[in-house]
């Protein structure tokens, strides 16, 4: 289905794909960092979700992407909102730690297929950002492991943000009948969506979080350690606990 | 015990103490019960239990232990122990999977307790209604007295549907008892 998702679309799609991944990495972060830095990083998680609501009007930003584009622009005090939260963020990211990883198998890794910032902390390949690749993301750098892709997103959404195309920010979709599969990679790994089409409208649809292969690989790596030692695995792998029941 | 032996040395010797007037007591204990309703009373133990939700108001949950909303400060804490808890918090469409351990965990909870809805989906299914996965919302399985609305609710939202919880446990009579 050829579907030309306007460029201001396309470009703002990725503000709220990283503003998403940062805020969730920061929350991530702030978990396993505790005391100051864990507050600190919480704060600037929830000072990133309240310009989101400024500028996309909801706090996480659901259902304001459509296919063939955004439901609406952003808001006209968007820029400034997240500008300002993000450069409050950037100016303090220096003196923000990252925290060590785990010892964690990358064969297990492998074997469950698992993807996202765990992976990749592990020097395991793939991002869907790149791996097949969808728009705005040829030529960003897009790092690896929580710290370095919170990083990556802050330095891709300023990039962005400084010089955002105007135009219109949605297309009107043909009525087709089919079936696709798509990926996208979420803050916790590639989110893959299966659906059919019949006449336009959804005929069937799967979608499938990370966390579904996560909670596999993290029963792996859970055997055998110290009942001490869950807790912050737990906090470091991240899982969504839904994934797997939906 | 050389610590006895200072206090012995250092106090003069006790006189034997009346038995305090039955009157004052009772009104002490009715000031001080009074004044531990509004400062103890004001303090809930929550017990979060996500029924599978997309992880949203899970998130915004967890804002609200952060620095920004600091719900410790308002007297409400989160805790593991459901046996520990006053309210049960429940987000997400209550899927399949998670039908016994809502109820289980509410069964684990003394006296009086309150169950709360955080988000559509807790409340009624919300996106997730009709789906053969999950049973539409926590009240078919457990009796709900707080429903906090939105796809997710904001942590503010969250917070003052709490602090009416807390309102209602200051002001509750008798004193708070809890199953041993």
């Amino acid at each position: 289905m050829a579907v030309d998702v306007p460029s201001r679309a396309q470009i703002l799609r990725g503000v709220m794909a990283e503003l998403e991944r940062l805020a969730n990495h920061l929350g991530t972060l702030a978990g396993l960092g505790g005391g100051y830095n864990g507050g600190r990083l919480g704060y600037h998680r929830e000072q990133l979700c309240r310009a989101a609501h400024i500028a996309f009007g909801h706090r996480l930003m659901m259902d304001c992407i459509v296919p063939g584009g955004l439901a609406a622009d952003m808001a006209a005090t968007g820029p400034a909102a997240l500008a300002a939260a993000l450069d409050a963020l950037a100016a303090e990211w220096p003196s923000l730690p990252d925290p060590p990883p785990p010892a964690l198998s990358a064969s297990a890794a492998i074997a469950w297929a698992a993807g996202g910032p765990v992976a990749r902390a592990l020097g395991l390949p793939g991002d869907a950002r790149h791996q097949p690749g969808y728009p705005p993301y040829a030529g960003q750098p897009t790092g690896a492991g929580r710290h370095a892709e919170a990083a990556a997103s802050l330095a891709m959404l300023r990039g962005w943000l400084a010089s955002l195309p105007g135009g219109p920010v949605n297309t009107v979709l043909p009525t087709t009948a089919g079936e696709g599969l798509a990926v996208a990679e979420g803050p916790r790994g590639p989110v893959w969506h299966w659906m059919r089409l019949d006449g336009g409208l959804i005929a069937a649809a799967f979608a499938a979080d990370p966390s579904w292969r996560h909670w596999a690989w993290f029963e792996q790596e859970a055997a055998g350690r110290d009942v001490a030692d869950i807790p912050p695995l737990l906090r470091w792998f991240g899982n969504g606990v839904s994934g797997a029941d939906l | 015990m050389i610590w006895q032996r200072l206090l012995t040395r250092l106090r003069p010797a006790a006189e034997t103490l009346p038995d305090p007037a039955p009157e004052p007591v009772e009104a002490l204990a009715a000031r001080l019960d009074a004044a531990a309703q509004a400062r103890l009373g004001r303090s809930l133990a929550l017990r979060h239990v996500p029924t599978g939700g997309c992880n949203a108001c899970e998130l915004e949950l967890a804002a609200l232990t952060g620095v920004v909303y600091d719900l410790q400060r308002l007297g409400l804490r989160f805790v593991t122990d459901p046996a520990e808890a006053d309210v049960l918090v429940a987000t997400g469409p209550l899927t399949r999977a998670m039908h016994h351990a809502l109820e289980s965990c509410l069964a684990t909870m003394g006296e009086p307790r309150w169950v709360v809805a955080v988000g559509d989906c807790a409340v009624d299914g919300g996106v997730f209604k009709g789906s053969y996965a999950v049973e539409g919302g926590i009240g078919g399985t457990v009796p709900v007295d707080l429903l906090i609305r939105g796809c997710p609710p904001a942590p503010a939202q969250i917070l003052s549907g709490l602090m009416a919880l807390l309102a209602v446990n200051a002001s509750a009579r008798p004193v708070r008892r809890r199953r041993a």
